[in-house]
C-alpha cells in the first residue's frame, strides 16, 4: 500500500526548499553587482526582478511551512531533485529577460545545462551578452559543480541531521569530514582554493596573449569557473579556441582533470596522503580510459591525416578527448568538425570517453570511473571464479581512500545505476534520431547531454526541435542527480496522488 | 603553537594541490609522446 504524505512531510520538504531557493537568490547578488560595475543598467534591473523572485518565492515558502520536524531520506531526495527544478525555473529569469534567449524553454535549458555543469547552450549572439550575465552563466556552472544544495549547506545551514539526506540527494555520498556541514565547507574550500590559482594563471596567460587587465582577469575567472565546474561555458561562442594559446589549453587541461576528480580524494592528497591519487580505483580506470580513447581518436585521426604535425594532433585530440572524459564540453575545433574532420570512429572515441565521465562525488557528469573499476573488477572476479576449483573462496578488493571489498550487493547498485545511464543514453538517442538526425551524431549529441559534458557536433542550437530541448533537460538533470533523487521526487508525487 | 600548526597545515594543502597538478601533467605528456608516436608510425 502507497502512503499518503502528511502535511508534515509537505510542510518539511516545502522549508528546506525555500532554503536552497533564497541561496541561489542571495547567489544572484554577484552578478548584480558585476552589471552595476560595468555600469550595465538593463541587466541590473534584470537581476533585482530575478533576486526578488527567488526572495519572495523563497522566504514565502520558508514562512508558509514552518515545522520542526526534521528530514527523513525521502524528503532529503525530493528536496534536492525538487530545488533543482524551482532553482533553475527561477534562476533562468535573468537569462529570459535579457532578451538573448529565444523562449522560456531555450533559457531553462541553458540553466539547467548550466547547473548541471552541462555547459550545452541555447543563447543567441553570445559574444554580445552582458558580463553580468556571463557572471551569472558561469557562477550557476561553479556553484552547480559544487552542488546547489552543498551552497545552501554550506552557508545557511547550522547543521541538522538531515542535511545529510540532503547531500546525499544530490548525488555525493562521500563524507570528507564527520560532520557534513564540514564536508560542504571542505569542499568549498578545495574549490575556493583552485579558483584563486586557476583564475591567477588563466588571467596571467591572457595578459600575456595581449588582453586588457579587466577582461583578462574575468575572462580567466569564468574559463576557470568553466573548466573546474566541468560545466564547459566560455564566455564566447568559439569557446577556448577563441584564444589560440598552448598555455591556455594546458592550463585548461590540468583544471579541467582537477575538476573531474573526487572531492575525497583532493582531501586525501591535501592532508597528506599523496600516494591515493595512485592508488585510488578512479584515478586508476581514468587513466585506463583516457588513455585507450585517446590512443584510438590519435592513431585514427593521424592515419587519416587530419592534422599536419604531432604538436597539432596532441593539441586537438587530447583537449576534445580529456574535455568530454571529464564531462568538461571546453573545445578547440568547430562543433561541425566532429563530424566533417574526426569522422566516425573519432565521434566513436569522444562519445567512449563522455559516456564514461569523471569521477563520483566530484563536478562531473557521467557513468564514473568507480562504476567502470567496479565492474571491471567483478568480471575479473568471476573469471578468477571460473578458473578455479569449486571450493576456492574468491575475494576482491578496490582502493578508494581505504581498501573496500568487492560484495554482490555493492556491484548490483553499482550495476544498476550503469544500466539507468545507459538506458538514458539509449532513450535519448532515440529521440534525436526520430527527430531527423543521423544515429552516430544524435548518439554523441545524447550521451554529451545525458552524461552533463556539453561538447556539441553542431545538433544543439536554438532551432533544434522542441521536443529535443525537453528531452535533454530531463536527460541532463536525471544525469547529475544520478537518478535516485528523481524517483524519489517522481515517488513522492506518485504517492500524493494515489496513497492512502 | 597554533600558528605553527596551521602554517603546517596550509603548506600540506598546496603541496597536495602541486602533487595533483604535477599527476595530470604526467598525463599530458604521456599524451603528447602518443602524438609523436602516431605521427612515426603513420607518416
Amino acid at each position: 500500500m502507497i502512503v499518503r504524505p502528511r502535511l508534515d512531510d509537505h510542510l518539511v520538504i516545502g522549508k528546506y526548499t525555500g532554503k536552497v531557493i533564497v541561496g541561489v537568490g542571495l547567489l544572484m547578488i554577484i552578478p548584480l553587482a558585476v552589471s552595476l560595475g560595468f555600469s550595465e543598467w538593463d541587466t541590473a534591473v534584470d537581476f533585482v526582478i530575478s533576486i526578488a523572485a527567488c526572495l519572495i518565492f523563497g522566504s514565502g515558502t520558508q514562512l508558509f511551512c514552518r515545522t520542526e520536524k526534521d528530514m527523513n531520506w525521502s524528503h532529503g531526495l525530493a528536496v534536492a531533485s525538487g530545488a533543482w527544478v524551482w532553482a533553475t525555473a527561477l534562476g533562468c529569469l535573468p537569462h529570459y529577460l535579457s532578451g538573448h534567449a529565444g523562449s522560456y524553454l531555450d533559457a531553462l535549458f541553458d540553466v539547467m545545462s548550466g547547473y548541471t555543469t552541462t555547459g550545452l547552450y541555447l543563447l543567441q549572439d553570445l559574444d554580445h551578452i552582458a558580463n553580468g550575465l556571463n557572471m551569472w552563466r558561469h557562477l550557476l556552472t561553479y556553484a552547480g559543480g559544487q552542488g546547489i544544495v552543498v551552497v545552501a549547506l554550506t552557508f545557511l545551514f547550522k547543521g541538522t541531521s538531515g542535511a545529510y539526506k540532503l547531500y546525499v540527494g544530490e548525488g555525493k555520498d562521500e563524507r570528507l569530514l564527520p560532520n557534513v556541514v564540514q564536508t560542504a565547507r571542505a569542499i568549498w574550500l578545495v574549490s575556493l582554493t583552485w579558483l584563486g590559482v586557476g583564475t591567477l594563471a588563466l588571467t596571467a596567460t591572457g595578459l600575456y596573449l595581449g588582453q586588457s587587465p579587466v577582461r583578462a582577469f574575468f575572462h580567466g575567472m569564468w574559463v576557470f569557473m568553466g573548466a573546474w565546474s566541468t560545466g564547459g561555458f566560455a564566455p564566447q561562442s568559439f569557446n577556448t579556441f577563441w584564444f589560440h594559446s598552448l598555455t591556455y589549453e594546458v592550463v585548461c587541461i590540468v583544471v579541467m582533470i582537477a575538476g573531474s576528480f573526487n572531492f575525497a580524494l583532493h582531501w586525501a592528497m591535501w592532508t597528506g596522503d599523496r600516494k591515493e591519487i595512485r592508488k585510488n580505483i578512479e584515478t586508476i580506470s581514468m587513466f585506463v580510459t583516457l588513455t585507450l580513447t585517446t590512443l584510438i581518436a590519435t592513431f585514427w585521426l593521424a592515419k587519416a591525416n587530419v592534422y599536419p604535425d604531432a604538436m597539432s594532433l596532441f593539441r586537438k585530440v587530447f583537449y576534445q578527448i580529456v574535455s568530454g572524459h571529464t564531462t568538461t564540453g571546453f573545445s578547440t575545433i568547430y562543433a561541425r568538425a566532429f563530424v566533417t574532420q574526426w569522422g566516425p570512429v573519432g565521434l566513436v572515441a569522444a562519445t567512449i570517453a563522455m559516456a564514461i565521465g569523471a569521477s563520483a562525488c566530484s563536478t562531473g557528469g557521467g557513468i564514473k570511473g568507480i562504476r567502470m573499476g567496479i565492474i571491471s573488477k567483478a568480471v575479473l572476479q568471476d573469471i578468477r571464479r571460473m578458473i578455479s576449483p569449486e571450493s576456492a573462496l574468491i575475494s576482491q578488493k578496490y582502493h578508494h581512500i581505504r581498501n573496500v571489498w568487492l560484495d554482490d550487493g555493492l556491484v548490483r547498485t553499482t550495476l544498476t545505476i550503469t544500466v539507468a545511464y545507459v538506458t538514458l543514453y539509449g532513450v535519448a538517442t532515440v529521440v534525436g534520431v526520430l527527430c531527423g538526425f543521423p544515429l552516430d551524431q544524435a548518439a554523441f549529441e545524447a550521451v554529451s547531454a545525458a552524461s552533463n559534458t556539453g561538447l556539441s557536433c553542431g545538433i544543439t542550437t536554438p532551432a533544434m526541435p522542441a521536443v529535443m530541448k525537453v528531452t535533454y533537460i530531463l536527460a541532463m538533470w536525471l544525469g547529475r542527480l544520478e537518478f535516485m533523487s528523481v524517483f524519489a521526487l517522481g515517488g513522492y508525487l506518485w504517492s500524493v496522488v494515489r496513497g492512502r | 603553537m597554533a600558528n605553527g600548526e596551521n602554517r603546517k597545515r596550509v603548506a600540506g594543502y598546496a603541496l597536495g594541490m602541486v602533487h595533483e597538478a604535477a599527476w595530470i601533467l604526467g598525463m599530458t605528456a604521456l599524451a603528447l609522446s602518443m602524438a609523436f608516436l602516431a605521427e612515426a608510425i603513420w607518416r
